[in-house]
């Protein structure tokens, strides 16, 4: 039995004001503080950083084949929570149990290539940073290779590939290898076109024992594709639950 | 995916491998020579260096050339490992900290290997100039054995060290590269200790730890014996360098992808 429950999650996110690291910023600052006399000189020179609390209090527990969809605005947590879910980053408060097998983050694995190399090697090196086994890699490149239908692009780099055909190869990868069951997805896999949107999610779809969370601001895909939804919003957790009734919450949440 | 420990980081050598190897391959993609360029550029420069500066010390090309190439190949490996660590977390791998979970001496095992194999790939002339100052002999290479395991383990913990700082404090990725450039004229890599009076010695080359990683390789290289004082200096500073950075590693570990983003 394979499940994700994540119990009171808290994530306090330090945020820097990139100018306050300037020198002059901080000799203004201390100049600012002399001549106000304010109490607080810690205040922009030593405690640059302030943080927000990113997340708070979120609680779920999903289990065997289930499919959640994260949803919510712009900046409302839910890379983060996907980042937390991951072990990236790590939380302040609560819990997070992953039990029955391993997980994998699927963020932006393309981000994590070398341009200048083929999308051989390049299959090679995310995989394994991915977690992957060499000797996996091996046997099932030419499967990866034909399932993201880029088996003529074996041997030229990965800068000539456009973010679709990049879409389809880190979707390859991380769904054709074996060995995990728990998949943490960004929105970012909604970039491809839509025919390989739908060849990759029917092919997600009859994966039997395992557990997606897909974040995406799409409400089709999501209604589409996942059986229960959480919603979010500036970091607190809205609704957990069925999808149709988390949609229409959504949606008023939208439009307030 | 785990939270990964220090030894599984070690353990994962298929991963640093592929990822020093890729950071090779990569530097050299479509040239026609390859990684040949690596001897062969160190090789061609030396050649011309020796060929003046040797008539300037007053010294046979021969001679300088050993002198030189057995010093400058280790001074080009120490200032890769250092330059190039001051951007590791900040640049090199900022990308793979943002999308996963990996322990960060994945990345500088990883560097450490790469500059490393670069320095391997000097060895043909290296041994040529073993066989030519008739040094070939196993106690040689046995020294040499200690002399590269203590050189790899403290560029890691250096590299770690180096990358983390240079992370928390931005600064520091300028002010190494600048020291750096200055530290090359005061160790004797183009020019030659006994140039210096011994007081010069005692308070310029003596303190320069760099200085002993170079000597060290040298005596074993060109002249067939070890000096065991700077081999007692690198072996403690690689035990202090590891210690400082364990004890980093447990304190800011969790911070590092906070300081990256």
């Amino acid at each position: 039995m394979i499940k994700v429950e994540v119990k009171n999650l808290v994530l306090k996110y330090p945020i820097k004001n990139i100018n306050n690291y300037l020198f002059r910023a901080k000799i203004i600052k201390k100049i600012k503080n002399f001549f106000t006399k304010s109490k607080n000189d810690n205040q922009g020179t030593d405690n640059l950083d302030n943080s927000i609390t990113a997340l708070n209090k979120i609680n779920f527990t999903i289990g065997n084949n289930d499919r959640l969809g994260l949803i919510g605005l712009n900046g409302s947590g839910k890379s983060t929570l996907l980042k937390c879910l991951s072990n990236i980053l790590p939380h302040n408060e609560g819990k997070i149990i992953i039990e029955g097998a391993e997980y994998l983050p699927i963020i932006q694995p393309y981000a994590m290539c070398e341009p200048d190399d083929t999308l051989y090697n390049n299959i090679f090196l995310i995989s394994q940073i991915l977690g992957f086994e060499k000797k996996d890699i091996e046997s099932q490149i030419n499967e990866i290779l034909e399932f993201a239908e880029l088996s003529d692009y074996k041997n030229r780099s990965m800068s000539t590939l456009s973010t679709g055909m990049k879409f389809r190869f880190v979707f390859a990868i991380s769904f054709i290898l074996k060995g995990k069951k728990i998949f943490f997805i960004d929105e970012f896999l909604t970039t491809g076109d839509e025919k390989f949107q739908n060849k990759g999610f029917d092919y997600i779809q009859k994966k039997s024992d395992c557990i997606i969370i897909l974040c995406s601001h799409s409400k089709r895909l999501i209604e589409k594709f996942c059986n229960k939804i959480l919603i979010l919003n500036n970091g607190e957790q809205i609704y957990f639950g069925d999808t149709e009734e988390g949609l229409k919450k959504y949606s008023n949440l939208i439009e307030s | 995916m785990k939270n990964q420990t220090i030894t599984d980081a070690i353990k994962n050598y298929n991963l640093w491998l592929t990822l020093a190897i890729t950071k090779i391959r990569v530097r050299f993609i479509r040239t026609a020579l390859g990684p040949i360029w690596e001897i062969l550029g160190t090789t061609i420069f030396l050649i011309f260096i020796s060929l003046i500066w040797s008539k300037l010390w007053g010294d046979t090309f021969f001679d300088f050339f050993c002198y030189l190439y057995s010093g400058f190949i280790i001074w080009k490996a120490i200032s890769s490992i250092i330059g190039d660590a001051t951007y590791l977390f900040s640049d090199t791998y900022s990308n793979c900290f943002e999308n996963i979970n990996i322990n960060p001496f994945v990345f500088c095992i990883s560097h450490t290997t790469k500059n490393f194999i670069v320095l391997l790939m000097n060895f043909p002339i290296l041994i040529f100039i073993l066989i030519l100052n008739d040094n070939i002999d196993i106690l040689s290479w046995f020294w040499l054995i200690i002399y590269f395991t203590l050189f790899f383990v403290s560029g890691v913990a250096a590299s770690f060290i180096l990358a983390v700082f240079c992370l928390k404090f931005r600064d520091l990725q300028f002010s190494i590269i600048v020291a750096l450039q200055l530290i090359f004229f005061v160790t004797p890599v183009i020019w030659k200790i006994d140039q210096l009076s011994d007081k010069a010695q005692r308070f310029i080359i003596e303190p320069n730890l760099l200085y002993h990683y170079i000597e060290f390789f040298r005596s074993i290289v060109l002249h067939g014996m070890v000096n065991f004082k700077s081999l007692i200096i690198i072996a403690i500073s690689t035990f202090i360098m590891v210690i400082i950075s364990l004890i980093l590693y447990k304190n800011v570990n969790k911070k590092i992808i906070f300081w990256i983003s």
